[in-house]
């Protein structure tokens, strides 16, 4: 929720312009349309593909955590540096590539890529705006902006990916999409990047890894919307990874994986917009999309013609984006704030567990039988997700959401804080409101009302207010001028 | 594929709504989503939730905060904050004043001096603690 006060200053949106213009072009990837294409030209068939996938699925788990924990105790622009140099490497293994270990050797690096990249960007773009205007309320606004361009460079690259393919060669792609990456690094070695993670104190290595671990396992009470977060993100994962291989078979002219691989992503983007105008929680619209996807996915099993199986496939695709959106959604609903970004990303990790075996197996039957035969996993992993949806709408039948309060702050404090009486941790967020006499007089007694029974609270507000007292004193040090230096700058 | 539609579909979640809500990833399970540091308080589970586990440590009566100290402790502030910081407590501006200087809204202003306010107060305290231990 943005009020209309919460204005973005200028200064954000300068800072984050390199940001975005290094995302768009690291979307940028010009060989990804045309993948499967060259992936059965230097001999791969569909047991080998679902090899390759299974590789990188098992490297992007293993990795996230020790990049999440480097992101965080050294720097995050780096990371994406080093994520980035891992996708150049990665294209020109792939580029380079003659047989399948090659490739698969390409896949693995570019799993170090996902892993670095995935969740760095956001976190960026979360302590930036936190600098920049001291609270999140515009996080979503930004992060949904940078997201909007990195689909725009997926989108691109579909289509030029496709055209140059059919121009030059499909391994002129991967050389092609080196130097994009290479722009996208000095973009990255432009940003400032937000130092709050320093500023804050550090902890040990030991128990920041307890900590994130502790966080990890807390999930129990969500594990149905977990399941189901983890089935509809296989799903998608699955039609984005094998939907090319029905092309392959149905030996579609390479020219058409541009538009069919933008017209895929897009459904990314289109799903994010859908889904603020269907109403979900409504059984028929649910009884909707679980019929389309599962028509769509028995269609995948027989359909010859190249219009109809590209048609099933986005229109799934689609429909998985819309669940997805709605199956975080309801995550978001089932768990406390607290735990609720590690719960979220123990979804993800899910996805990829389960993704491993899935494309080992869809690739032996695509290769024994035919990928239309393959199809039928898809409609088994339908059917799941559609067992899931239709519980889920079940149980949370009846669950309210929580009302929205006159501002953003005074939200958080209903959120969390359900009776009268103010809680120690919302109250720290309100002391500069308080000493400036900014706040509502019902908050201000709320207030008062703690403070006058919590000795924890006196003594940080008495703190601050010696903090404040001190700062006074600092204006008349002569060298007051060294203090001063940077703020304009950043 | 080489885009983790998982990933995506998940930020395309977190553009909802619910302030705060920090969604996505490991990375942010040490975030400075709030003021205070959140494990500074009781988990719904304990007793009093929300609250402090242990109070914030008293400061010992009659020691001025030292102005070196502090100045220190204002290096370490990102850029924004230092300057509304300085502004707001150093040279005693109003917070329309700050608005007009930095392009941030009253309440912008208000809440970074509110963090601002804390990271000084976190570090002046370690810094405190680490001399009364050595004294």
């Amino acid at each position: 929720m943005i009020k209309p006060s919460a204005a973005p200053p200028r200064t954000l949106a300068r800072r984050l312009l390199p940001l975005q213009i290094g995302v768009a072009l690291q979307g940028l990837i010009l060989w990804v349309p045309i993948e499967k294409l060259f992936m059965t030209q230097i001999g791969f068939d569909a047991a080998a593909v679902g090899v390759m996938a299974a590789a990188y699925a098992a490297v992007v788990p293993l990795l996230e955590v020790p990049s999440g924990i480097l992101a965080d105790r050294w720097s995050r622009s780096w990371i994406m540096i080093l994520g980035c140099v891992a996708l150049m490497i990665s294209s020109l293994i792939g580029g380079l590539s003659r047989n399948v270990i090659a490739y698969v050797i390409a896949a693995m690096v570019l799993g170090i890529y996902f892993a670095f990249s995935s969740g760095t960007v956001d976190s960026i773009v979360y302590d930036t705006v936190l600098e920049e205007t001291g609270s999140n309320q515009l996080y979503e606004t930004w992060i949904g902006r940078i997201r909007a361009v990195e689909s725009a460079g997926f989108v691109l690259s579909s289509l030029a990916g496709g055209v140059l393919a059919q121009y030059t060669s499909t391994r002129f792609t991967y050389f092609a999409t080196i130097p994009l990456v290479g722009l996208a690094i000095i973009a990255f070695l432009r940003f400032n990047e937000p130092r709050l993670h320093q500023a804050a104190e550090r902890v040990t290595l030991r128990s920041h890894i307890a900590l994130t671990f502790r966080t990890m396992i807390t999930s129990r009470a969500v594990v149905r919307v977990l399941l189901l977060v983890a089935t509809a993100g296989l799903l998608a994962q699955a039609v984005f990874e094998f939907g090319p291989l029905w092309l392959v078979a149905l030996a579609a002219p390479a020219v058409l994986y541009g538009p069919y691989w933008a017209a895929l992503v897009s459904t990314l983007g289109v799903g994010g917009l859908l889904i603020g105008k269907l109403r979900l929680e409504r059984r028929p619209m649910l009884a909707v999309l679980i019929i389309l996807s599962l028509a769509t996915a028995l269609l995948l099993t027989w359909t010859r013609s190249l219009a109809v199986l590209v048609t099933a496939q986005v229109v799934l695709a689609l429909v998985l984006a819309i669940v997805g959106i709605h199956a975080s959604k309801l995550l978001h609903d089932s768990v406390p704030s607290s735990v609720r970004a590690s719960v979220s990303s123990g979804g993800g990790t899910m996805t990829w567990v389960l993704f491993l075996p899935f494309s080992l197996v869809f690739g032996w039957t695509a290769r024994e039988n035919g990928v239309h035969w393959s199809g039928f996993m898809v409609v088994g992993v339908v059917v799941v997700v559609g067992v899931l949806l239709v519980i889920s709408a079940r149980a949370s039948r009846g669950v309210m959401p929580v009302e929205v309060a006159a501002t953003a702050k005074e939200e958080a404090v209903e959120v969390t804080q359900r009776a009268h009486e103010l809680a120690c941790k919302q109250l720290v967020e309100l002391v500069a409101d308080y000493l400036d006499d900014a706040l509502s007089p019902e908050m201000r007694t709320r207030f008062e009302e703690h403070l006058a029974g919590c000795d924890g609270c006196n003594a940080y507000l008495s703190q601050t207010q010696r903090i404040i007292a001190g700062l006074r004193h600092v204006s008349t040090a002569p060298d007051d001028v060294e203090v001063r230096r940077g703020e304009s700058i950043s | 594929m080489k885009i983790s539609v998982a990933r995506m579909i998940a930020n395309l979640a977190a553009r909802g709504r619910a302030p705060g809500s920090r969604f996505a990833w490991w990375s942010r399970w040490f975030p400075p989503a709030t003021t205070v540091d959140a494990n500074r308080f009781q988990g719904t589970g304990d007793p009093y939730p929300h609250h402090w586990k242990e109070f914030p440590r008293p400061w010992r009566a009659g020691h001025a905060v030292k102005p070196e100290a502090l100045k220190a402790a204002l290096a370490a502030l990102p850029g924004q904050w230092r300057q509304v910081v300085i502004l707001r407590d150093v040279d005693g501006r109003s917070p329309a004043e700050v608005s007009a200087a930095t392009g941030l809204t009253a309440e912008q202003q208000r809440d970074v001096l509110n963090r601002a306010r804390e990271l000084l107060r976190e570090n002046l305290g370690r810094a405190r603690a680490q001399g009364e231990g050595r004294s």
